[in-house]
């Protein structure tokens, strides 16, 4: 018998599923594809509340950045938390999912929240605020001064990639940062460039082809604090081929930060997977038709027809991107077809009109739809629970938008880890055979 | 002459006194273009200025069809003539931008004239194709409905069979464009995103010019015309209202619009069907879409702001949803919103308003050489600008008669090869096609563009295919001030994607072209996925709801960085 059941794979539903594991339950994996997970930029976005006027001080430590989400945006599910268990879930995100992916050989840089964001140059041709990334992300911080020029690696003939409009736009952004200018130099290589992002960083994983960049980049690179590439340094080799070229070179060698469709985000989907793998988690693959015995859910039905019974579930299953949340005749959850709610209040089940019509000044109260959770994270209907067992992390949860605030990864780590540990107090670990 | 003497007998102003210009035109859709083309060609020297963009207002927003209007045969049968005539004419200097759109009307068992409903409009089409021949259309035809039913299988009802008639559509954006350049070819200015805000006038009333100011800027310089015609569209009211009682004498009925624009071709056939209230409504295929139109409602609102509202955008799927259910399903990726610029009628239902076209001398109401072109159609544009110009001509003592329906629009003259085109320059046979549509024997001049640069025949925009080298074609030849600019020239940014898969390489092209820095480079990429989301947000659902999430966390970082300070 199975204690937990998580829909979803992205970051909150590995991480509710690894923190579940790590409690001693048994737990099982209902995930039908990638989610917006898979498209990640490389960064981990914990917190960044940008200035709501020119005038306000911006806030400096990413937990300050929390405290001022939850200041402003009360519907946030750090709002909805607080900031201990906020922060406390983070913490606790964190530490079960950075050695799962170190395992899988996709390590992160640490979590400081008392730390300032750091400036990640991104292939937008903009400087982004990350409080995390991949490691291969991690070594260079635009947000403070930089004496030393950096590299910026042109591929022959990339358009998605134009190194010398990105270095313009990088040091438009840490100029105005960090109040001094950097330099950035466009160094050319050879290697056809205009292939998907993905299939180049498939052929840098042939040593020979790697070996051939460090080779045209070697006389290139004296003197520079550090390269920039586009993320392309390898798909599951990645750790070996970032490596090898930084050792090849002698520099720091950084990725940007990437867009979709990012490597970075295609290396953290497959590490994920593996991960859950690795903590002999099975997938049952999607899941539809939740079975209801009273105010408990007892299981789904499985694309292959069978049911799946849990003692407790966590709901995990992204946004519109992933289909967690839909729209056909009326904005809904998609499996419980639990109501949903945005940043600016509850959404009438019936009402076009409410969702269709933005408020003055905002962009669309639809791309801030979600469940209504309680301070359990668990779905609300009608003012209480919808059901007692049931608990959700991840974009599925309504009252946010990464759009305002750069958050989605943390509210994945907080709501994964505080939705498994809530399902299991639920459940009495291990009480089943 | 002095400018005294014109004072002294203004209707016999002519050329007369010191000019900038002798025609300044204001608006640039398609009758201010065609209209500046028309002079240019006879020899007048032309200024047009366009507060926004080319084709931003009514043309833009059209069914982009340059058809005969047979709805019109009920109530206005000489626009239905005119149309047919000047469709003509269109398609001859325009070979390369228009596309056909067969047409089916299912006849229903229970429709309003029952079972003799084929009969009826079997009639009602023959009096139609009696004017067909002026389009080049080919007559109607009356379809069982088995035959009905093989074209379209996805009509479903109770149907007695159809009748299958001929349209023709085209691009209006592109129209205008074409217009603009070949004016330009022929001596005229053009300058978007230059409003008129002031009409300048003599002690005797006479008018001399105009007050132009650039959108978003504060200083305003005079214009001295020996004419000025405003083909203000649905803004015409307000533009002759620039010369006060002068003015009187341009009223209108502004009638808002609305398409709906699916993703993808989902019929072969335009079909048409009747809404709810009995009102003609129809889908059909325009270039690599589906649309559905149009709504017709008197608009009494902001004419700078419309969207489509939640009432217009049921009726319509409603409509068609009724004959063809798999549309339900359907990937809803826009509402395109317009305003008809037609002319004012009391007591009639907006549909059955004349879709005519006036050219008024404002002489009378004491505001001599000054012109408003009224009303009309697109699928006579020529015609309208015709008239206006003969007017025009005549006060300006210019003797030359109308050539626009002799010479072609820019690469009309003719329509290269696809296969040619694509094996010379390594480019996909799509794209080709693509591409000649929209620049005709110009194409192997644009592509000579990819060839500055490594990236030059790369794929900017993947939904339509737009090359590299169209985009920088289009902002180095084509009036493209912001953007934005590009969706109306090369189809950028026009599909599901709406901009989130080309829009920041667009931007980076458009920003190395002018030389832009970052900054204003970002603001350029806003301006334009503002635009798409302003037809996006009405229809917002299913897919395109998820494709909206994607754009708008795939660029968050970037609106994230205009309102970021230093971290001091």
């Amino acid at each position: 018998m199975n204690d937990l059941l998580v829909i979803g794979s992205g970051l909150a539903g590995v991480t509710a599923a690894l923190e579940a594991k790590r409690r001693g339950a048994h737990v099982i994996m209902a995930s039908r594809s990638w989610g917006a997970t898979a498209m990640s930029t490389g960064a981990l976005d914990i917190a960044f509340s940008p200035a709501l006027s020119p005038a306000q001080q911006l806030p400096r430590t990413v937990a300050e950045h929390i405290m001022d989400i939850i200041a402003h945006r009360p519907r946030h599910p750090y709002g909805v938390l607080g900031v201990e268990r906020t922060v406390a879930g983070l913490r606790q995100g964190m530490s079960v999912i950075a050695p799962a992916l170190a395992a899988q050989d996709l390590a992160l840089a640490p979590l400081d929240l008392e730390a300032d964001n750091r400036g990640l140059p991104s292939t937008l041709g903009a400087v982004l605020p990350a409080a995390s990334a991949l490691a291969s992300h991690w070594d260079a911080d635009f947000y403070v001064p930089q004496s030393a020029p950096f590299g910026i690696v042109q591929f022959n003939g990339s358009a998605a990639f134009d190194a010398p409009r990105l270095a313009e736009g990088v040091a438009c952004d840490a100029q105005a940062a960090s109040g001094t200018l950097p330099q950035l130099v466009v160094l050319p290589v050879p290697m056809d460039g205009r292939v998907p992002a993905a299939v180049l960083a498939r052929s840098l994983e042939d040593v020979n082809v790697l070996d051939e960049l460090a080779r045209s980049l070697a006389p290139q690179v004296r003197g520079l604090a550090g390269v920039l590439l586009p993320p392309v340094l390898g798909l599951e080799k990645h750790a070996f081929v970032w490596r090898r070229l930084g050792e090849a070179l002698g520099v720091p060698v950084i990725e940007m930060l990437g867009h979709i469709p990012s490597v970075p985000g295609l290396r953290l989907a497959l590490a994920l997977e593996a991960a859950l793998v690795a903590a002999g988690i099975e997938n049952v693959g999607a899941v539809s038709a939740p079975i209801i015995e009273r105010d408990r859910v007892v299981g789904l039905a499985t694309a292959k027809g069978n049911e799946v019974r849990a003692d407790a579930f966590v709901l995990a299953s992204g946004r519109f991107i992933a289909g967690g949340v839909h729209w056909t005749n009326a904005c809904r959850e998609a499996i419980f077809d639990l109501p949903v709610v945005t940043e600016h209040g509850e959404l009438a089940a019936d009402s076009f009109e409410s969702m269709v019509r933005p408020l003055p000044g905002e962009s669309h109260p639809l791309l801030t739809a979600g469940v209504l959770v309680d301070r359990e994270l668990r779905p609300m209907r009608e003012g209480r629970p919808a059901y007692r067992n049931l608990f959700a992390a991840g974009m599925v949860v309504g009252g946010f938008a990464s759009r305002y605030a750069l958050c989605a990864d943390g509210v994945a780590l907080a709501t994964g880890a505080l939705a498994a540990a809530g399902a299991l107090g639920d459940v009495a670990i291990g009480s089943k055979p | 002459m002095t400018a005294v003497a014109a004072r002294e007998n203004p209707t016999a102003g002519g050329r007369a006194g010191a000019a900038d210009v002798d025609v300044l035109i204001i608006g640039g859709g398609v009758n201010g273009t065609g209209l500046a083309r028309d002079l240019a060609k006879r020899g007048a020297s032309v200024l047009l200025c366009e507060k926004g963009d080319l084709a931003r207002g009514a043309s833009g927003g059209s069914s982009g069809m340059i058809h005969g209007g047979p709805r019109y045969l009920l109530h206005d049968v000489e626009t239905t003539r005119h149309s047919c005539a000047d469709s003509g004419y269109i398609q001859r200097i325009a070979p390369h931008i228009i596309f056909r759109i067969p047409f089916i009307m299912p006849v229903e068992r229970g429709g309003e004239f029952g079972r003799l409903g084929m009969l009826l409009y079997d009639t009602y089409f023959s009096v139609y194709d009696r004017f067909t021949p002026l389009k080049n259309g080919i007559p109607h035809a009356r379809l069982s409905r088995e035959d009905m039913l093989a074209i379209e299988p996805g009509l479903v009802g109770d149907f007695l069979g159809g009748i299958a008639l001929d349209e023709w559509g085209i691009d209006p954006g592109r129209l205008c464009v074409l217009n603009a350049l070949d004016a330009e070819a022929h001596g005229a200015r053009v300058r978007t995103y230059t409003e008129v805000v002031g009409i300048l006038r003599d002690a005797a009333g006479v008018v001399i010019g105009g007050r132009l100011r650039r959108t978003g800027e504060e200083t305003v310089e005079e214009v001295r015309a020996h004419a000025v015609v405003n083909c203000g569209g649905p803004w015409a009211a307000k533009v002759a209202g620039l010369a006060g009682e002068g003015g009187a004498g341009v009223r209108l009925r502004p009638g808002k619009g609305v398409h709906l624009v699916y993703e993808r071709r989902l019929c072969n056939f335009g079909i048409m069907t009747q809404a709810i209230d009995g009102r003609q409504v129809f889908m059909m295929p325009y270039q690599n879409e589906t649309w559905v139109g149009t709504t017709d409602d008197d608009y009494y609102g902001d004419l700078d702001d419309v969207t489509a509202t939640t009432d217009e955008i049921r009726y319509l799927c409603e409509a068609l949803e009724r004959i063809v259910p798999g549309l339900a399903g359907q990937r809803l990726i826009g509402a395109r919103t317009g305003v008809r610029n037609t002319i004012y009628g009391w007591g009639v239902s907006e549909d059955a308003l004349s879709r005519g076209y006036a050219v008024v001398d404002h002489a009378r109401a004491g505001a001599p050489h000054f012109y408003s072109l009224a009303g009309g159609k697109l699928a006579s544009f020529r015609l309208q600008a015709q008239e206006a110009a003969d007017t025009v001509a005549h006060q300006l003592g210019i003797l030359a008669a109308c050539d626009t329906h002799h010479h072609a629009l820019p690469g009309g003259d003719s329509l290269p090869n696809e296969l040619e085109l694509s094996r010379a320059y390594g480019i996909a046979p799509l794209a080709a096609r693509r591409l000649i549509y929209r620049h005709g024997s110009l194409a192997p001049k644009v592509l000579d563009i990819g060839r500055e640069s490594s990236t030059g025949f790369a794929t900017v925009c993947a939904s339509e295919p737009t090359l590299e080298c169209e985009v920088r074609y289009c902002v180095r030849h084509e009036h493209v001030q912001r953007l934005g600019d590009l969706m109306a020239r090369c189809r950028l940014a026009i599909g599901p994607c709406q901009g989130s898969d080309c829009g920041l390489r667009a931007a980076q092209i458009f920003g190395e072209e002018r030389g832009l820095d970052p900054t204003s480079v970002r603001e350029a990429l806003m301006e334009l996925l503002g635009r798409r989301w302003h037809t996006a947000r009405p229809v917002l659902g299913g897919a395109q709801l998820a494709q909206a999430e994607l754009l708008m966390t795939e660029y968050t970082g970037l609106w994230q960085a205009p309102a970021m300070t230093p971290l001091a």
